[in-house]
């Protein structure tokens, strides 16, 4: 074995050690970062939504809003036919007045009879009329309150919007007949959209309240800049699904390779680019940062 | 070093065993831990990317896996293209088709058809890709029949999986101790070789005639497509370069023309034997007494590049010489046809010798220096044969049994029975190119039956009691994958172990959760072993191919061939004939079930053909360039045309007759002043008698209808 | 660059399209490289390639997961 091969030799180790040592570094490196940097491709944003229902049952006469409409507090929504509750208030009133009457008819008759001297009237009588009177009085307030009820039934009869947002999926049409209590328009609170983050269990030790999150829009290239708010404290046990009798109903089945669990963070939105219509129910990927001061 | 090693004594047998071992054992077990790594790898992994099906994996990882890496390579190239193209047809059969029975089962029909057709029209590994290409329809369309929406999610996981398998099998047998390929070929090409040599310095073998128990007609004509296959699918293998390939190439083809002139030539000499023209053959045996002598090399000794030289300045040599006493001969015994044919064939095969060593002994320095001494044009093709009725015939069984399961499958309502479908036509993409596929179906049948015994073993006792996590449940398994890994190493049990890998990966527990389902596990075996004995029905009712018909076939196909050559185009290379004949043959002798006997016929047939085929083109080519049009030729031509296209016996006198008249015709023909025009001349002259012999001596031809089957 | 890539309406990592031309980009390299002789100055041809391909992919990808 002469010098040459020696050094050919030796080069040929030197070089496919290199190699392999360079991708061992950079496998490990990739392997690293994707096992222990918190990211996941499991984002949702999320927002509050107000299921408006009509205080009041009746037919709707008017909807006010378009499908997918900006709408302020205050606003109407839609409008359940009124003139049953006008009736109900004309008759309301009707009845306020009748007791009024009657009450100024009871009352003037206890002041003539308490005027009156005992040969005249007895004291009996007198007392009737007295409390004749006064419930005539209670009566009189009873159907004035009933007025304000009317009333109230009346302005209720106009569905408003309890906070500034967005209409979504409008389904209610003029005619449907709607009860009170039924749950019959989804209004998006504007201001209140957030994401919620899937991440796995080991990474949730990377994940401090407080963190900068970045987020991307799948399929668009805007970016949302937010903060993690608050991480989820619980998620329910897929493995024990209790019975009808309360007791555990654990399945009896075992994976080989024990997936991690998705738990979700949630994370404040802080700004929202230009030109991004922020819907509820869109997928981001998310990646949270260090804060600055903890590296 | 002989003093030494027999001071050495008593340690050579222990070396001896322990080089033997290290030869013929260590592979072996090699192979069975790297198939145990790459099939645990798998399963590891696709149970980690929580794919639904990590049985997949495995099974890929078993179908892919093999020795050499260029085959793994190669297999997983057509396993990853035939997956694709089924999970695109099941997605378009599935997405067009789930709501109309009759338009789904007729399409499904149809793309198993072309699937079983196409597999056995290309042999080799992308015969795996068409079995993947119809078996990935089976398994993505079928399960998703009541649900057709899950076909994307279904369609996107298989491909997956296969995807897993496939790197793990090629990342484990390219890193973990390779064998390559090539050093295979190389190992087969010299032996190749040296069997050349030994045959064509025999000289009695030469002068004997044929007979049934010849080995050397037999030993001289194997491997030239198994070669050819090998070269190809080393192509996959790092390191290959384009020159290596193309001394392979060169090598097969040189080798081709070799045999056929070799086998012209001792059929020539067996009839001037018969004829007893013992002052000729004794001539003819000193003109060849040269050649043989310096063919002759000691046996089991390797060729080193210096001695390749010299022997190739030799043959320079003799051919000087011999074309020397050509010409005189030539001048000598001018009436006598068979003797000039013979001679023209030795001056002929020593040409090829002469080539065919040249070519080996540039491999020979390629390898060692890596500058080999020959150049080459452009690339030889290996041209394939595919006749169009056994393909139509594998279509009509493939889609057939299809059929025939999915009746099976609506008149009992069992939502097990997709797996019989899908056995089924396993069972005929799979088996459909052996030799005798029934015997084939009866293997797989058993393989499958210990498979379920095992697999039950598994299921129903070792994993639950011992299995709780990866590791356990990849001790468990080791043992017998390692089995399965051995038993694929075995040449006697390929299909045996194909059908106990098949049946062991379904039916083994290996979902990414385990389950205790006993009536589940029963049921599909039941349906798989159904789907067994459909696709072994298959192979009963569609086989009406029989020796005698096989034998007719061929003979017509090579008369078809010689029409052809008298009337096509002139750029036929010999190479492409010679290759297409062969790969025919090869086709026929595995599909038509002949007996040894017609098969040697067959191969006769062959050769002969070939050579007439050959003389032909030869004659052809050489008329293009004279000035004087001979008329003569041109009926010769016209008749044998005729001739091949309906053979008579009143037409083979008519031929013969013409031959002789036009031969005679040329040789009293003044001898033309223009040196160019005689030699044409003269070609033309040895041709014809090269045609003349071979049809006169017509035992050897693909016309008679003698059925060598009984 | 970004965790994932949107195709045809199908989102999809962004290892996904790495390693696929990774991929065709390895074939060209290995041909390259077995015709200019290279191999033959590397021990163990088979891991020099495997390394050499997980060099190719991981070095796109640590801009992903930084």
């Amino acid at each position: 074995m002469n010098h040459t091969t020696k050094v050919a030799k030796l080069i040929r180790f030197s070089l496919t050690f290199l190699v392999v040592s360079l991708a061992i570094f950079l496998g490990l490196m990739l392997w690293n970062n994707y096992m222990n940097s918190a990211w996941t491709r499991d984002g949702r944003v999320r927002a509050d939504v107000v299921m408006i229902a009509p205080d009041v049952g009746g037919l709707v006469s008017r909807v006010a809003v378009v499908d997918n409409q900006e709408v302020h507090q205050g606003d109407i929504v839609y409008q359940i036919d009124p003139v049953r509750f006008e009736h109900a208030l004309h008759e309301a009133k009707a009845l306020a007045q009748t007791k009024k009457a009657q009450y100024a008819m009871k009352q003037a008759q206890s002041k003539r009879r308490s005027q009156a001297d005992n040969e005249t009237i007895s004291a009996e009588n007198r007392d009737d009329a007295f409390y004749d009177a006064q419930i005539a009085h209670a009566q009189y307030e009873e159907a004035l309150t009933k007025v304000e009820t009317a009333q109230l039934d009346l302005d209720r009869a106009s569905v408003r919007a309890p906070s500034d947002g967005w209409v979504s999926n409008l389904l209610l049409r003029k005619g449907d007949y709607v009860q009170a209590g039924d749950k019959r328009i989804a209004l998006i609170t504007k201001g209140s959209f957030w994401v919620y983050g899937y991440f796995e269990e080991h990474k949730l030790s990377l994940i401090h309240v407080g963190d900068p999150a970045d987020m991307r829009i799948l399929g668009t290239k805007y970016r949302l800049k937010g903060h993690v708010e608050s991480i989820a404290r619980g998620i329910s046990d897929r493995d024990n699904v209790t019975d009808g009798r309360l007791l555990a109903n654990v399945n009896p089945i075992f994976t080989w390779v024990r997936l991690a669990q998705r738990i979700p963070v949630r994370i404040h939105i802080d700004t929202v680019p230009q030109g991004l219509i922020l819907s509820a129910g869109m997928t981001c990927s998310v990646s949270i940062s260090k804060t600055p001061k903890r590296r | 070093m002989a003093v030494n090693s027999l001071g050495m004594g008593g340690a050579i047998p222990w070396k001896r065993t322990f080089h033997e071992w290290l030869s013929l054992d260590a592979p072996v077990l090699i192979y069975m831990v790297k198939v145990v790594i790459a099939a645990l790898m798998a399963l590891w992994m696709a149970m980690t990317l929580n794919m639904p099906d990590p049985r997949t994996a495995i099974f890929t990882v078993f179908i892919v896996m093999q020795p050499q890496s260029g085959l793994v390579f190669a297999k997983s190239y057509y396993r990853v293209l035939g997956t694709l193209a089924g999970v695109i047809v099941s997605l378009v059969i599935v997405g067009m088709f789930s709501q109309d029975p009759v338009w789904f089962i007729t399409f499904f029909a149809l793309w198993i058809g072309f699937a079983t057709a196409a597999g056995f029209k290309y042999r080799n590994f992308q015969f795996y890709g068409f079995v993947l290409a119809g078996y990935t329809l089976c398994i993505v369309a079928l399960p998703v029949i009541e649900t057709p929406l899950d076909v994307f999610d279904i369609a996107v996981s298989r491909f997956s999986e296969v995807i897993v398998g496939i790197l793990c099998a090629t990342v484990v047998s390219d890193v973990l101790f390779p064998r390559r390929l090539l050093d295979a070929l190389i190992t087969s090409e010299q032996e190749r070789f040296h069997n050349v040599l030994a045959t064509l310095s025999d000289l009695d073998s030469l002068f004997t005639p044929l007979d049934d128990t010849n080995p050397t007609v037999g030993r001289f004509s194997n491997g030239v497509v198994g070669l050819n296959a090998a070269q190809i699918n080393s192509s996959f293998e790092r390191g290959t370069n384009h020159k290596e390939q193309q001394h392979y190439q060169y090598l097969n083809h040189e080798y081709m023309n070799l045999s056929t002139t070799y086998h012209s030539l001792k059929s020539i000499l067996s009839v001037i034997n018969e004829h007893d023209k013992k002052e000729v053959i004794e001539t003819l045996k000193q003109l060849y007494a040269p050649i043989a002598t310096i063919l002759t090399i000691p046996a089991h000794t390797l060729l080193t590049p210096e001695d390749l030289s010299m022997i190739l300045s030799k043959l320079l040599e003799v051919k000087h010489s011999l074309s020397l006493r050509y010409e005189q001969e030539w001048e000598t015994v001018e009436d006598d046809r068979e003797f000039i044919a013979a001679t023209y064939l030795m001056n002929r095969l020593l040409d090829e010798v002469h080539n065919h060593c040249a070519t080996y002994l540039s491999l020979l320095k390629h390898r060692l220096s890596g500058r080999g001494s020959r150049t080459f044009g452009q690339m030889v093709r290996f041209s394939t044969h595919t006749d169009n009725v056994l393909v139509a015939l594998a279509a009509l069984r493939g889609s057939g049994v299809l059929l025939l399961t999915m009746l099976f499958w609506m008149g009992s309502g069992w939502p097990y029975a997709t797996l019989t479908i899908t056995m089924a036509v396993v069972i005929g993409l799979l088996l459909g190119t052996l030799p005798s596929p029934l015997d084939g179906v009866k293997n797989f049948f058993k393989g499958a039956i210990i498979a379920l015994c095992v697999a039950a073993l598994y299921d129903f006792y070792l994993i639950p009691a011992y299995a709780s996590d990866m590791v356990t449940l990849g001790l468990l398994l080791a043992p017998t994958l390692a089995f399965i890994g051995w038993m694929t190493t075995r040449p006697a049990l390929p299909i045996f172990s194909f059908g106990f890998v098949f049946m062991f990966m379904s039916q083994c527990a290996l979902d990414p959760f385990y389950k205790i389902e006993p009536t589940k596990f029963l049921e599909s075996s039941l349906a798989a072993l159904i789907g067994i004995a459909f696709g072994g029905l298959a192979y009963i009712l569609v086989n009406f191919w029989s020796c005698s018909l096989t034998q007719q076939r061929v003979a017509k196909i090579l008369r078809r061939q010689i029409v052809t050559v008298c009337e096509g185009t002139l750029k036929v290379e010999r190479s492409a004939l010679e290759s297409t004949g062969r790969d025919l043959v090869q086709q026929f002798s595995t599909q038509g079930r002949l007996n040894m006997r017609s098969s040697r016929l067959v191969f006769e047939w062959l050769l002969s053909t070939l050579e007439i085929g050959r003389a032909i083109l030869a004659i052809r080519r050489s008329t293009q360039g004279l000035s004087i049009p001979h008329p003569t030729i041109t009926m010769v031509l016209d008749s044998l045309k005729h001739y091949f296209h309906t053979p008579t016996a009143v037409d083979k006198e008519a031929v013969l007759l013409l031959l002789h008249q036009s031969f005679e015709e040329l040789r009293t023909f003044p001898r033309p002043s223009e040196k160019g025009e005689a030699k044409r001349l003269k070609l033309i002259g040895v041709e014809l008698a090269l045609i003349h012999t071979v049809i006169f001596n017509s035992t050897t031809f693909p016309l008679l209808l003698e059925d060598s089957c009984r | 660059m970004p965790l994932d890539l949107t195709l045809f309406g199908i989102q999809m990592p962004t290892l996904l399209p790495i390693f696929v031309v990774c991929s065709v980009m390895q074939i060209l390299l290995d041909r390259v490289m077995s015709d200019a002789g290279i191999y033959q100055h590397v021990w163990h041809p088979g891991l020099f390639r495997t390394a050499v391909f997980v060099c190719l992919f991981t070095l796109p990808c640590l801009f992903i997961y930084r």
